[in-house]
């Protein structure tokens, strides 16, 4: 029943259900991830991350498949995976929030706050993310980077490895819009 | 004498294996398509309507295998410096896709390549939001219909 609710708030969510909504998506939202140590860094990226943004109420919702981030090293890739996320059990991370004081109708760049939750590993917690709003003539771009503790995810990194990952990871995004047609 | 053969033997092996495991994981995370034997073949419409009508089963049959799927092109797109190709689910259909993200060695047979052109393309299945997502994808063949 509680999936079945999910499942339908996520749906109206994605597919609108007043009048007068625009609502702009991005197929390929590029997300990367930096981790720095003295001892090795660790980048991946992901380019296939979905993103909605409901106009009508400046609501933004993103969604990634945690197993498509693309690592230099198959190593790294298969402790992500197997190890760190989880990904059979936790394949998704979501984030659902809203932009605030946004002005869709402004020309150029702007820079807002997005406050919102994001679920990664099955926990969630409110984050807010400072975010460059680009708009060209109706084509949007929005990027940012920001900083996230691997402890507030529950990620175990096994002692012997602990020196390899960072305590903080940095995390980048880079969402060029389209209209959504239905 | 015998025991320290074997002792000697068994360090070996445990040295050998520990090598190939390291170099093994170690390893360039790139993978060839091409070498990679396929798993599954389908069309797009057929691929995405699984996945519409039963998400869960679609996940355990397709994630993570290797794919061959026939469909049409809806759209050719370089964003973010990859080349990707979409896939449409459907003639009537424009919600979902299957997005393609080619290998790098593939700009070459794909750059005349156009929406309503139909294409055979092999990847690795990786799963499914709004659309399903194949990375390593190489292109097998056009208008295979002609």
């Amino acid at each position: 029943m509680n999936k079945l609710l999910i499942f339908l708030l996520v749906f109206s969510f994605f597919n609108g259900t007043g009048q007068n909504q625009e609502k702009i998506i991005a197929r390929q939202g590029q997300v990367s991830f930096f981790s720095y140590t003295s001892v090795e860094n660790i980048k991946a990226k992901n380019n296939q991350a979905l993103s909605i943004i409901d106009f009508s109420n400046n609501k933004i919702a993103a969604s990634m498949l945690m197993n498509v981030f693309v690592f230099e090293k198959t190593l790294m890739r298969e402790h992500f995976n197997e190890s760190y996320i989880e990904t059979d059990i936790y394949p998704k991370a979501t984030f659902e929030g809203e932009i605030i004081d946004f002005d869709k109708s402004f020309n150029g760049k702007q820079t807002k706050m997005i406050n919102g939750i994001f679920s990664l590993h099955g926990v969630s917690k409110p984050i807010e993310i400072k975010t460059e709003i680009d708009n060209t003539n109706g084509n949007y771009i929005l990027t940012a980077t920001f900083e996230t503790f691997v402890k507030d995810y529950d990620i175990k990194i096994p002692p012997l490895l602990a020196g390899n990952i960072a305590k903080t990871i940095s995390v980048t995004f880079r969402f060029e819009y389209e209209p959504y047609e239905k | 004498m015998k025991s320290n053969s074997i002792k000697l033997i068994a360090i070996t092996t445990l040295v050998v294996l520990s090598a190939f495991s390291y170099w093994y994981l170690s390893r360039d995370a790139y993978m060839n398509i091409f070498e990679k034997e396929t798993e599954i073949y389908t069309n797009a419409e057929k691929l995405i309507s699984s996945f519409v009508s039963n998400q869960d089963l679609a996940n355990v049959t397709f994630v993570e295998k290797i794919v061959e799927v026939q469909g049409i092109v809806k759209e050719v797109s370089y964003l973010n410096d990859r080349c990707t190709i979409f896939l449409e689910a459907g003639k009537h259909e424009t919600k979902n896709s299957i997005i393609c993200d080619m290998q790098t060695n593939q700009l070459h047979s794909i750059h005349n390549l156009k929406s309503g052109d139909s294409v055979l393309i092999k990847g690795l299945f990786k799963g499914f939001l709004m659309d399903g997502i194949m990375l390593n994808c190489a292109l097998l063949k056009k208008n295979i219909n002609e």
